[in-house]
């Protein structure tokens, strides 16, 4: 079998203006020698130092064992399968209108005597498959809300078979076996909500389409900050522990400076797994949430693509196929022209610039399906229009993902690999006071076998990260430095399905990073109950061990930055982790009411969080802190077409605390405990859709109780009279602000109505406008952001912000 | 149909507004300060006969720097002899630094009394006060070896005059019962200069009992702002120098030493911007420092005569050799952590 190993080495190779040497199986060690990447690694990184490198060198060895047991136990698996007595279904679930794979489409088959025999679900490539199935003849049924029903009758033999299936769209199905999700709806699972495009449409949004950051808004659990700065923290968790994964890859901070938007728009976005904890060891790397986004494939079919104008933005689609049926491409940009027209429009100036591009190339043949994906965005701008100091941030994204299932493969393997970069900086626009970097380059590999009657889910992943850093020489904990980390990850993950009651999902990761001596053990169990066997009521719960070797800091006391300082987990002290709980309940009514319920707890140590220091001014000394966030929430949608109504109400608790010697807090005795910005109690959240004639109205109301802040204690001129060597007349003293207590008072509640109305005008059968108006902030409360210690400004979020934007569409 | 979406458009925002202010109330202020403090006083009386005026400078916390009016506080600053009951009442006097830093400083001419405590309170016209007390240090004895004189302070400037102290011998200041932080400076005149240099970090327990102390030489001191003209000991330049450029032959020992309530050791986390307010748990309802001291200041006189080395020494006439470099250049103000004022 030919499997992508050499492939890689071959890569490496040529990187180094060397012949392609090979470097498969079978090679004399020799030869072997020649080629060892490691070597070609150390020639390709100069600045690594011997230290870091004493470091590479195993994990590099580690990390090519556990992708050659891995694949290996492929070839293996293979060869058994040649001599199989029972048949393996496999292939593709397509849209036959634009060719796009298929997510979530049901894939059943049942006996000829109509009992079912074997069920699945898509996956976000739209592939499928069914195994150890019995030779015989079945009836092989596909099906997907909004689309014709395939059916069709299959003989199976030993083997394995592959039929792909393009679904035509059509009147909607109501299934009898639901498998999975349903176009549309949102699903939720022990702290798992998948969302779809259409969800993201529902959020009012000052721009032609949804967007993920507005999306993200309307959980409850999910804080923001304020409505700038593209800060999001998850049930306890901060931005920095939160592992945004798009198409595979990591992006570090892909939301935009202005809170609404986000790089992941209604017309880029697929589907978003968005786990507010619990997740498996599939997610690795990150302590608090992962949103794993997965972008459109472009139309395999025909041309087609959209652009749109409203005073937040501008923005582009086009997407097309590059060969029918077989390739795609996909390219829509977005850039904002808010700070061009607020004067003329709003009558002030919102100081805030972004764009994003985002590409995607892909594949789909009878063997593999494939993408290669780019995303660039940057942001620029004030929090504070009245405080010099500027903000930038940029990702920069580029790499590609491959389900490979050939007939050589009994179970599909997925590889992708790809570079990742962020930059930030803060200060004045011409000069910036410091920034800081994180790159990485990353290659992992997976794939799925059965085992031991379940489902095993083998993966590893290889990380390469240079840290990088610049905060110039008035801040004295940090200052300038590169610090490179490898990082080599695995995980194990099994499901069992008992029956169609109970689904259980033990799994286990390990990370071991360069810069640490023990590899990490994080095991983690989820488990959904059925009672009544089907989807339509469930018991979900989620428990597991986390942890990051990375960290990201930001000086949270200071609401108007947001920039953030990346490095490795220190040698020495623990890295960061947590423990996950969740139980849920959902049940769904009727086929139109979905009611849920959930409990979670998460316990976080180790968390670096600024020492405290009376004195307010930028601090980059951090110290572990332990914390604590736990909470409820409930959710009830409705979704009777045209009408959609989503009501969450969410309670939570976040606490942290420190040793006072360490955290320096202006506070009395040993440990200190306080609560965290994002301590927001109460969140309700109602987002409303009705649909009538060629018109759509989407609401969402917001109302949250207060947010922690930090009151000022006073503004003083410190005098030192220890020496009394300077008489006082003689000196001014030192101008300090003091903080009081960390975070003793809370900020007013927030509420927030935004409303929008869109119409849809069919010009042609090809052409179509889209209007839309709208407002946020409709009755123009006076939200609190904060409070501006070193301009004396109360700084409030968006006032009520009216809108109109057009859209044209070519389909 | 507009007329009616519309319509009910005002009725949810309406609704919805009545809700959030129903759920968390129409009160929309924030508040920036805590109002824990009120001012904030940094003072420190002195025991020091004769000081012309005790200072305190006051500030109130909930005033950004440059909003500090010129005008004076509306605040009513007392001193307050714990003991006795006595009170007096400081005024109020500003000092502008640059354009817009104005400070308020209270000043009163009262003498205060050695081991006494006495109570600050800055009160302001509302009734909020801020309030500091401090314990005024013992009084002490100082002596200077080897003359065995032990002048009795708190006093003016005493002075041990001796022909036979030159400035190669090694004098120790001795304060008796004194406490941690000490601060002391030798002074004296040179080339029209008064000089001070630095002794506190010389200052520690002496050898055989719990005096606290320092050693010097007025050679090693004068070296410390004229190096380079008296490298070796050896040398004929050293015969009259570094004594012979004194003006007078009187040296001047400064200490300091304070009340028990001084400072501690500053603490780590203030990155060396000034000092930890958490550390002023003295002062109730504000921030700052208020504490006591006695200075004064003993003085020893030397002769600038010739140092006699022995007979092997020969050395060429005095009008042959050279003189210091602060000498040839009187505008040098800080050499070594030496200060020096021109007198």
């Amino acid at each position: 079998m030919r499997i992508l190993l050499p492939t890689n080495l071959e890569l490496v190779c040529r990187l180094q203006g060397q012949e392609a040497l090979p470097c498969a199986f079978g090679v004399p060690p020799a030869l072997r020698k020649t080629c060892d990447p490691l070597e070609l690694l150390d020639d390709y990184i100069p600045n690594a130092t011997a230290h870091h490198m004493r470091f590479i060198r195993p994990l590099w060895r580690i990390g090519l064992l556990v992708l050659l047991v891995s694949l290996g136990g492929a070839a293996h698996l293979s060869q058994v399968a040649r001599g199989q007595t029972t048949a393996t279904l496999r292939g593709i679930v397509t849209a036959s209108d634009d060719g796009t794979a298929l997510q979530g489409a049901n894939v059943v088959l049942f006996t000829m005597a109509d009992s079912m025999a074997q069920a699945t679900a898509t996956n976000v490539d739209g592939y499928y498959q069914l195994e150890d199935v019995p030779p015989g003849r079945y009836r092989f049924r596909v099906s997907f809300i909004g689309f014709e029903t395939h059916q069709d009758t299959l003989t199976l033999t030993p083997g394995t078979r592959r039929v792909n299936v393009p679904l035509a769209p059509g009147a909607q199905t109501l299934e009898e076996v639901r498998v999975e999700a349903e176009r549309g709806a949102a699903q939720r699972n022990a702290g798992l909500q998948t969302v779809s495009a259409a969800d993201l449409g529902r959020i009012p949004t000052p721009g032609p389409s949804g967007d993920l950051a507005a999306y993200l808004q309307t959980l409850p659990g999910v804080v923001s900050t304020g409505d700038r700065g593209g800060q999001l923290y998850i049930r306890g968790g901060t931005p920095s522990q939160n592992l945004v994964l798009v198409d595979g890859m990591p992006i570090i901070k892909p939301f935009h400076i202005s809170g609404l938007y986000s790089a992941f728009s209604e017309e880029v976005v697929k589907s978003a797994d968005i786990y507010a904890g619990g997740f498996s060891a599939e997610y690795m790397g990150r302590l608090s949430s992962v949103i794993d986004i997965t972008l459109r494939q472009g139309n395999m079919k025909q041309t087609v693509g959209s652009a749109s104008v409203s005073p937040f933005l501008v923005s582009a689609r086009l997407e097309g196929p590059v060969k029918e049926d077989t390739t795609s491409f996909l390219g829509v940009v977005r850039h904002s022209v808010i700070e061009n027209v607020s004067e003329s429009i709003y009558g002030r100036r919102v100081p805030l610039t972004f764009y994003d591009l985002t590409g995607r190339y892909s594949l789909q043949k009878e063997n593999a399906s494939c993408s290669l994906t780019g995303i660039r965005t940057h942001d620029e701008g004030q929090i504070n229009a009245e405080r010099n100091t500027v903000l930038t941030w940029s990702n920069t994204v580029l790499g590609g993902r491959c389900l490979i299932f050939g007939e050589s493969l009994d179970h599909a393997l997925e590889v992708s690999g790809g570079y990742t970069r962020f930059e930030n900086a803060a200060g004045t626009e011409a000069a910036p006071e410091r920034s800081a970097s994180v790159q990485k380059g990353h290659f992992s590999a997976g794939r799925e076998q059965d085992f031991l009657g379940g489902t095993l889910d083998l993966g590893a992943q290889f990380m390469y990260t240079k840290y990088g850093y610049d905060l110039g020489e008035k801040f004295t904990a940090l200052r300038t430095a590169d610090t490179y980390t490898t990082v080599l990850m695995g995980h194990a993950a099994m499901t069992w399905d008992v029956g169609d009651y109970l689904t259980l999902e033990p799994s286990i990761g390990s990370q071991l990073s360069s810069k640490r001596q023990t590899p990490t053990i994080e095991p983690r169990f989820r488990m959904s109950y059925r009672p009544d066997g089907t989807g339509r009521q469930e018991i979900s719960l989620a428990v597991g061990k986390y942890n990051q070797v990375a960290e990201g800091i930001t000086d949270e006391r200071d609401a108007g930055t947001v920039f953030t300082v990346w490095v490795p987990s220190s040698r020495t002290e623990p890295s960061l982790r947590a423990l996950h709980g969740i139980l849920g309940y959902q049940q769904q009514i009727g086929s139109s009411v979905e009611v849920s319920i959930e409990g979670y707890g998460k316990t976080m140590s180790n968390i670096p969080v600024p020492r405290w220091t009376p004195v307010a001014r930028l601090n980059t000394r951090t110290t572990p802190a332990d914390g604590l966030s736990y909470g409820a929430d409930i959710r009830v949608s409705v979704d009777t077409d045209p009408f959609y109504l989503f009501l969450g109400y969410g309670w939570s608790k976040v606490t942290y605390e420190a040793a006072q010697e360490d955290l320096g807090a202006w506070l009395q005795g040993e440990i200190v405990e306080y609560t965290p910005p994002h301590d927001r109690r109460h969140q309700l959240n109602l987002v409303g859709s009705y649909e009538f004639g060629n018109f759509t109205a989407n609401l969402n109301w917001q109302l949250g109780s207060g947010r922690p802040y930090t009151q000022v204690y006073g503004f003083d001129l410190s005098l030192d009279l220890v020496t009394l060597e300077e008489f006082p007349s003689r000196d001014p003293g030192t101008a300090l602000t003091l903080f009081d207590e960390p975070y003793g008072a809370r900020l007013p509640t927030y509420h927030r109505l935004d409303l929008s109305l869109s119409h849809s005008l069919d010009l042609s059968s090809s052409l179509s406008l889209i209007t839309k108006v709208g407002a946020i902030n409709v009755y123009d409360r006076q939200n609190v952001f904060y409070y501006d210690v070193n301009t004396l400004d109360r700084v409030n979020q968006t006032p009520v912000l009216p809108y109109a934007s057009v859209r044209v569409r070519l389909d | 149909m507009s007329f009616v979406l519309m319509r009910h458009i005002r009725v949810s925002a309406i609704v919805l507004l009545v809700a959030g202010c129903a759920v968390g109330g129409c009160q929309n202020a924030i508040e920036p300060y805590s109002h824990r403090g009120v001012y904030s006083v940094y003072g420190a009386l002195s025991l020091t006969q004769g000081h012309l005026r005790q200072f305190v400078r006051v500030k109130p916390l909930d005033q950004p720097i440059s909003s500090v009016p010129r005008d004076p506080l509306s605040a009513t600053v007392t001193l307050e002899n714990v003991s006795t009951g006595e009170r007096h009442t400081l005024v109020d006097s500003v000092i502008v630094f640059g354009d817009e830093t104005v400070t308020h400083n209270f000043t009163t001419l009262v003498d205060v009394e050695p081991r006494t405590e006495y109570r600050l309170t800055v009160q302001r016209s509302d009734g909020a006060a801020t309030q500091a007390t401090t314990v005024t240090p013992t009084t002490t004895e100082a002596s200077i070896d080897p003359s065995g004189f032990t002048p009795a302070p708190p006093t003016d400037t005493v002075t041990v005059d001796s022909d036979s102290l030159h400035c190669l011998d090694r004098f120790t200041v001795r304060i008796r019962d004194a406490k941690f932080p000490l601060a002391a400076s030798v002074g004296l005149t040179y080339n029209g200069q008064k000089i001070w240099v630095p002794q506190t970090h010389k200052i520690g327990e002496l050898p055989g009992d719990a005096d606290k102390g320092f050693e010097f030489t007025p050679r090693r001191i004068i070296k410390r702002f004229a190096e380079g003209d008296f490298d070796d000991i050896r040398t004929c330049r050293y015969r009259e120098h570094p004594c012979r450029n004194m003006d007078t032959g009187r040296i001047e020992i400064a200490y300091t030493y304070v009340g028990p309530q001084w400072y501690g050791e500053r603490p780590e986390h203030t990155d060396s911007v000034g000092f930890d307010p958490s550390q002023t748990a003295q002062v109730a309802g504000g921030l700052g420092f208020f504490g006591s001291y006695f200075r004064d200041t003993l003085a020893v006189a030397i002769s600038r005569g010739v140092v006699d080395l022995g007979p092997d020494v020969k050395c060429p006439p005095l009008s042959e050799r050279s003189v210091s470099t602060a000498a040839r250049n009187p505008e040098s103000t800080r050499q070594n952590g030496a200060t020096i004022h021109p007198q």
